[in-house]
């Protein structure tokens, strides 16, 4: 019995070694350099929220009564943004995202997040449906019409 | 006692099952997003590349042998998750499983109410959230392996009703999960108990308290879960272990970073009246290179020799490769080779097993 508790233990010694290892190995760079704004529609009544609050709901969180805001869009029609968004924001791969989504939505019920990966389809998407939110440049969101930028996120 | 909660759980199955129905029959309702709709499936075939049989999935008795089989992974999942309102949502998820003859079970049957936009509480049925990949199991489609590593998930209780209360806070730049939860299991003929003794065995979880932990940064994933309970046992309608402390501890870490996955993961299962102690262990390498994700696994269960001659023992080696090949869907094909290296407990034997599986999410 002590032979084998030793034998945990070396065992938990070299899994922790080698995650120490992993952790120096490690190097993340992000390049991108492109500013991402939150935006809804025009007639929209929203407050703005902390990144934090924007993350978790892009997590599948409920968002606060405070902030009014009904669901978050995943724009993935701008691939730029998109990785910059879950780089700053985000703070994952997209890998990662995803499985975390999948999970939380199978283990807590959460709605899913929906998606949209056309531009002219992400604008109408929006502008029918006031007071959900999703991100894009801030370039392209000042030019588009009816379109309210409510924060800036990166 | 007993029975009286055994009946309330039938009722309420009996109850879940008449919702489904009238929910699948109000498809216009579904369709109206009032109702949201998810869904899970694995099709997956093996055969045992040397040795009689490979036990694929514990809890479920997934069995390949020489011949090519499709049963023992293979499963379809259905999520129904009703928005009654903003607050209260009732979820239900039906799962069909090729190891059990494809019956449809009800794992998950929950009414969840959310307290503030970090706290949820949730009543009724649950799976049992003692390992890192417990409570999505059946999803394949979240992880690289065919199925999570057979010497991990040896778990003969799967799920528990009860209540759980869910704390998520953020802590500084860390995302925290807090998981505190209480319940109890009756599993009547147990499948895995039953199949490896051959006689019938009844087993009882009660006075289940357990919390789990989760903590995660970027590309950082730690967790921690502890649960204490009772158990009963009987074999052949003769009672062999009555109100039994027993007590799980388990912690898994997990690096994602952009291309490499190193995934751990550490278990303690312990019953000391009855002298049993038996610990797992799991390491996991994946390397991402575009959509395909080879990966390599070594996993095992030790239990400490006791006086009964309880000596369990095994590991697995493991290689395979994901292929994303698609939104959502996931090709997988995998190689297990199993050293059964128990004096007195032999679980199947050595045997080697080559799989196929193809996950999806929808």
């Amino acid at each position: 019995m002590f032979i084998n508790q030793l034998f945990f233990i070396k065992k938990i010694k070299q899994v922790t070694c080698l995650f120490i290892v992993m952790f120096f190995y490690n190097q993340y760079l992000y390049a991108d350099e492109v500013s991402g704004v939150l935006v809804t529609a025009h007639n929209s009544q929203l407050n703005k929220i902390s990144i934090i609050e924007v993350r978790k709901l892009y997590l599948g969180l409920p968002a606060s009564e405070q902030s009014g805001i009904k669901q978050p869009v995943m724009n993935v029609s701008d691939k730029l943004v998109y990785r910059s968004f879950m780089n700053k924001i985000m703070r994952m791969t997209e890998k990662s995202y995803n499985r975390k989504i999948i999970k939380r939505i199978f283990r807590q019920g959460a709605d899913k997040i929906i998606s949209i990966d056309n531009d002219d389809e992400l604008i109408k998407y929006i502008l029918e449906n006031p007071n959900n939110v999703t991100f894009m440049s801030i370039e392209k969101a000042k030019h588009i019409k009816g379109i309210r930028i409510v924060q800036p996120l990166w | 006692m007993d029975l009286s909660i055994r009946l309330a759980v039938r009722i309420i199955k009996r109850l879940v099952t008449i919702l489904l129905y009238i929910i699948l029959s109000n498809f216009n309702y579904v369709m109206a997003n009032e109702i949201e709709v998810s869904g899970f499936a694995s099709i997956a075939a093996g055969t045992a590349a040397s040795g009689d049989r490979f036990l694929a999935d514990y809890p479920k008795t997934g069995v390949y042998d020489e011949d090519l089989s499709y049963s023992p992974d293979s499963s379809l999942g259905i999520q129904l998750a009703a928005n009654v309102n903003p607050q209260t949502s009732f979820i239900i998820q039906a799962v069909s499983h090729g190891a059990n003859s494809y019956e449809v079970e009800l794992d998950w049957a929950y009414v969840s109410y959310i307290l503030n936009p970090e706290i949820t509480l949730q009543a009724g049925r649950k799976r049992l959230p003692l390992y890192y990949y417990s409570d999505h199991f059946d999803i394949a489609y979240t992880y690289n392996w065919v199925r999570p590593p057979a010497d991990n998930y040896t778990w003969q209780i799967t799920n528990y009703n009860g209540i759980s209360l869910v704390y998520e806070p953020n802590i500084g730049e860390w995302d925290a999960l807090i998981n505190v939860y209480t319940g109890r299991e009756d599993s009547e003929e147990n499948d895995l108990l039953s199949s490896l003794s051959g006689s019938v065995v009844d087993e009882t979880w009660k006075n289940m308290f357990g919390i789990v932990l989760e903590l995660s940064r970027d590309w950082l994933d730690f967790r921690f879960t502890v649960m204490q309970g009772q158990l009963d046992r009987s074999i052949d309608n003769v009672i062999v272990e009555e109100d039994v402390k027993q007590q799980f501890v388990g912690l898994s870490t997990n690096l994602y970073f952009d291309s490499l996955n190193v995934l751990s993961e550490i278990n303690r299962y312990e019953r000391s009246a009855s002298d049993i102690q038996v610990d797992t262990l799991m390491l996991s390498f994946a390397y991402q290179i575009n959509e395909f994700t080879p990966h390599i696994t070594y996993s095992s269960l030790e239990q400490v020799p006791n006086a009964a001659g309880g000596d369990e023992k095994h590991s697995t080696n493991s290689f395979g490769v994901r292929w994303d090949f698609i939104s959502n869907m996931a090709l997988k094909v995998q190689y297990d080779k199993t050293r059964d290296k128990g004096q007195t407990i032999q679980i199947m034997g050595d045997a080697e097993l080559l799989s196929v599986s193809l996950d999806m999410v929808f």
